[in-house]
């Protein structure tokens, strides 16, 4: 016996002393360095891309992913302007439907190909018809050749926005060699080619997604520079957000996505890691203004007033470090389109005055169906507040959960529920996207929504930016609740890490 | 015996044709359009239209479960649309890690159990069998998740010696290999091994109180020859039953560890591809996990027969 009691001390004695040499290891490390050239950046994503086909879907996983293989003729800088990138330059015709592009000369896809017109025309043809962007802004639209250099977009009217739009990342106008985009189906394209820094070296589903530097990459004479330092960028996929915060805080991951606000305040603690966060999508309520008790404007008016903002935003992200209080549905951040227009409306959490309206609507204590999904738990705890809130005011509010893809199926039949949070990915104009949701009164917010487009400048379409925001207001086709922050780890041995509508991982560097 | 395997195996068929049916329904009347989840958030009415129906999803439900049926009957198990391969396929390539971590979990459950059952066994009623029962019943009670993170927290945040997550093929060389799975086997192997500790030591406790026990101690045989020669071979019994089933429990229970550790198995496979409405990946992985519980159930059948000559002849019978 004795025998045992004395190897188990010695190994605790052991793994004590590791301990301690582990300790202090940690601390060398957090000192300043600079980054270098080389090394694999390791980053965690929450989920994984259901495709690289970056023009078809607005994913965000996939944008994450595929920012860094594909490039567009617009860039969007940190203001949200759109700036040339695969263009040298643009012309505008007076009417303001005749986009000119120069192309930039000397450009090479991953497959060693240089880029002509042919593969811009075939690409943005292809974005124009499938991508949600393209449909809902550019139909009719058509690119064409001038010639080997030269690319014209015809408009069928004026669209102001049409240089963001080429920008978004999401879903990318991305430039693909155009026998790519010939031999890809409307479900997705079968080669993953583009003009970016990194080319995909390896997508080993259900694992990870492996990018590798583009060695004929110019980044010379761009407005929005990209140099790449890492040689690779390697995409792991870790569900669980326990896992993603260990890795990156014994620096087994250089970037962790995704990071719960619970989960924020042990990665700031740690000596490995820091929190960056960026301004978010929208937290909001959509209404089923096409059948049930949402049809009449006073119920929506109800849900509304007796909102308290603060409380449920609390109750998503902890803490106010980690959401904004915001009526505008575009973020401060992005000035062309934010929008204080309405805002007496917002957070009004006012009992007495959401009674009235609801009396006004004729509620008759109806079942009302509250439908969230615990897959984002921000979702979830959102309807939960809701729920109690609207109950304070008398509404009969039952809670149906489910998990996102039943949620996503039910959300497109408004036979199937009432009201529903859902949190937006964050913008920098304002387009159609959220406006396409089933039940919200569509046909209504497409005059706005045309305003904005034929005005002749986004500074010229401010009027039109403040009524639609106002009509946002005044008609509820959902109730803004608020902003949210995303929050990303990432460790102090990874430098140039950016933030625009997403990640950016392609100027990141290692320092060891 | 030969006939015996034959007819367990016929035995088989009934059992997989109940198993088919019930996944396959089951996927088919949760509410999600896989085609809907492929295209992401923008796609159209038509473009998802257009992929169901080259996915089959437009035919009725019946047809769709025959034509899966016959199709599996010339070896196709249906293609991942998700994963863009044959469901084979896919399940080939999540199969090594999970193998690997429940044989690493049993080896890791029977050497713990065993030593220390027959430990407890032999001091039985004294503080060391009563602790070794106490840490037993913890190992049972405590769920894979919450260990799991434990250890994650004190071996690969705290001391560093255990990477936190991932997995590592046997070909990049054997050291990597077990570092990765280390803290796995363990999180999966503790249930194992807490149960096992337990029907060893009863087991044990059982049968030295039988009377061909008593017989050889009056004939004088020493203690450890009694114990390894004639205890242990008949308690092995009840051992094995608790082994093949857990073992079998193994390779379906891996998912929370799976999905902890970040490790690239079928249990994982599986959650994803549930969430996914991956029909054709549930279908088949489902399928051939229940092939592998019977087989494996089968096999701890046979082996029966070949430790206790009582259950060999009773096949002749």
């Amino acid at each position: 016996m004795k025998r045992t009691y004395l190897l188990f001390i010695s190994l605790l004695t052991i793994v004590l002393m590791v301990a301690g040499c582990s300790g202090n290891a940690s601390k060398n490390t957090s000192s300043e360095k600079e980054g270098k050239e080389g090394g694999t950046l390791n980053v965690a994503s929450q989920s994984e891309p259901a495709t690289l086909d970056a023009q078809i879907t607005g994913d965000s996983d996939v944008k994450d992913a595929t920012r860094s293989i594909y490039e567009g003729l617009m860039i969007l800088d940190d203001k949200g302007n759109p700036k040339p990138d695969l263009a040298s330059k643009v012309d505008i015709s007076d009417d303001k439907k005749t986009y000119t592009f120069q192309l930039r000369k000397g450009i090479k896809f991953h497959n060693g190909k240089e880029m002509t017109a042919d593969d811009v025309v075939a690409s943005i043809n292809r974005w124009i018809k499938l991508s949600s962007l393209g449909k809902t802004n550019f139909s009719g639209a058509e690119m064409t050749k001038t010639n080997d250099d030269t690319v014209e977009l015809h408009l069928p009217s004026p669209n102001v926005n049409t240089l963001s739009l080429l920008a978004d990342p999401i879903p990318a106008a991305a430039i693909l060699p155009k026998e790519v985009v010939d031999n890809a189906s409307d479900e997705g394209i079968k080669d993953y080619i583009g003009t970016g820094p990194y080319k995909v070296k390896e997508w080993k589903k259900n694992q990870y997604l492996l990018l590798e530097k583009f060695k004929d990459y110019s980044s010379k004479g761009r407005e929005v520079k990209k140099t790449p330092h890492v040689d690779e960028i390697k995409i792991s996929f870790v569900s669980d957000e326990s896992t993603r915060i260990s890795g990156i805080t014994t620096g087994q991951f250089d970037v962790a996505l995704s990071v719960s606000s619970d989960n924020a305040k042990q990665v700031e603690g740690s000596q490995n890691a820091k929190v960056e966060t960026s301004p978010g999508g929208f937290m909001g309520l959509f209404y089923n203004a096409d059948k049930g008790v949402f049809k009449d404007i006073n119920a929506r008016k109800a849900v509304n007033a007796a909102l308290n903002s603060k409380d449920i935003l609390d109750s998503s992200y902890g803490s106010s470090a980690y959401y904004k209080l915001s009526s505008s549905i575009v973020n401060k951040e992005y000035p062309n389109y934010y929008s204080t227009a309405g805002k007496e409306e917002y957070n009004q959490h006012d009992k007495k005055k959401a009674k009235e309206y609801l009396k006004k609507s004729g509620y008759n204590g109806e079942e009302i169906r509250l439908m969230a999904s615990r897959d984002y738990q921000d979702q979830y705890n959102t309807a939960v507040v809701v729920q109690q809130e609207l109950k304070d005011i008398g509404m009969n509010v039952k809670l149906e959960v489910y998990d996102w893809a039943t949620f996503s199926d039910k959300m497109s039949d408004t036979n199937q529920w009432d009201i529903y949070p859902v949190d937006w990915n964050a913008r920098s104009t304002i387009f159609q996207g959220f406006w396409t949701t089933k039940g919200t009164s569509v046909e209504k917010s497409m005059d706005y929504l045309n305003k904005i487009k034929a005005a002749p400048s986004v500074k010229e379409a401010r009027s039109d930016i403040d009524a639609i925001q106002q009509y946002v207001w005044d008609e509820l086709p959902f109730t803004l609740i608020g902003h949210k922050v995303n929050i990303n780890a990432v460790s102090n041995n990874a430098k140039g890490y950016e933030y625009n509508l997403g990640p950016i991982f392609y100027n990141m560097s290692l320092t060891k | 015996m030969g006939a015996y395997t034959i007819k367990r195996l016929f035995a088989l068929i009934p059992v997989l044709f109940i198993v088919s049916i019930v996944v396959f329904l089951i996927t088919r009347l949760t509410p999600g359009n896989p085609a809907a989840i492929i295209l992401g958030q923008g796609a159209s009415a038509e473009q998802i239209a257009a992929l169901s129906k080259e996915m089959g999803l437009d035919e009725p439900v019946f047809n769709q479960y025959f034509i899966w049926l016959s199709n599996i009957f010339h070896g196709d198990f249906g293609y991942s649309y998700f994963l863009n391969k044959p469901v084979l396929g896919a399940i080939w390539d999540n199969v090594g890690p999970t193998v690997s971590l429940a044989i690493l979990a049993q080896i890791f459950g029977v050497a713990f159990a065993l030593l220390f059952g027959i430990y407890a066994a032999k001091h039985k009623g004294t503080i060391r069998d009563e602790s070794i029962m106490g840490v037993s019943l913890l190992g049972i009670s405590i769920p894979s998740f919450l260990l799991g993170s434990f250890l994650i927290l004190l071996f690969a945040v705290q001391l560093r010696i255990f990477p936190v997550s991932g997995y590592v093929p046997l070909n990049a060389g054997l050291f990597e290999y077990l570092k990765y799975l280390v803290l796995p086997t363990i999180t999966l192997g503790a249930i194992q091994a807490a149960l096992i500790t337990r029907m060893t030591r009863s087991s044990l406790l059982d049968t030295i109180s039988e009377n061909f026990v008593k017989t050889a101690k009056a004939k004088g045989l020493n203690e450890r020859t009694i114990m390894l020669k004639h205890t242990l071979r008949v308690s092995f019994l009840p051992i094995l039953t608790v082994i093949g089933e857990s073992f079998a429990g193994l390779v379906t229970g891996a998912a929370v560890t799976e999905s902890l550790f970040n490790i690239p198995g079928l249990g994982q496979l599986i959650v994803s591809s549930i969430e996914r409405r991956d029909y054709a990946l549930i279908q088949g992985a489902v399928l051939l996990i229940t092939v592998a519980y019977v087989v494996i159930n089968l096999v701890v059948d046979l082996l029966y027969a070949v430790i206790d000559p009582r259950v060999r002849n009773s096949y002749h019978d």
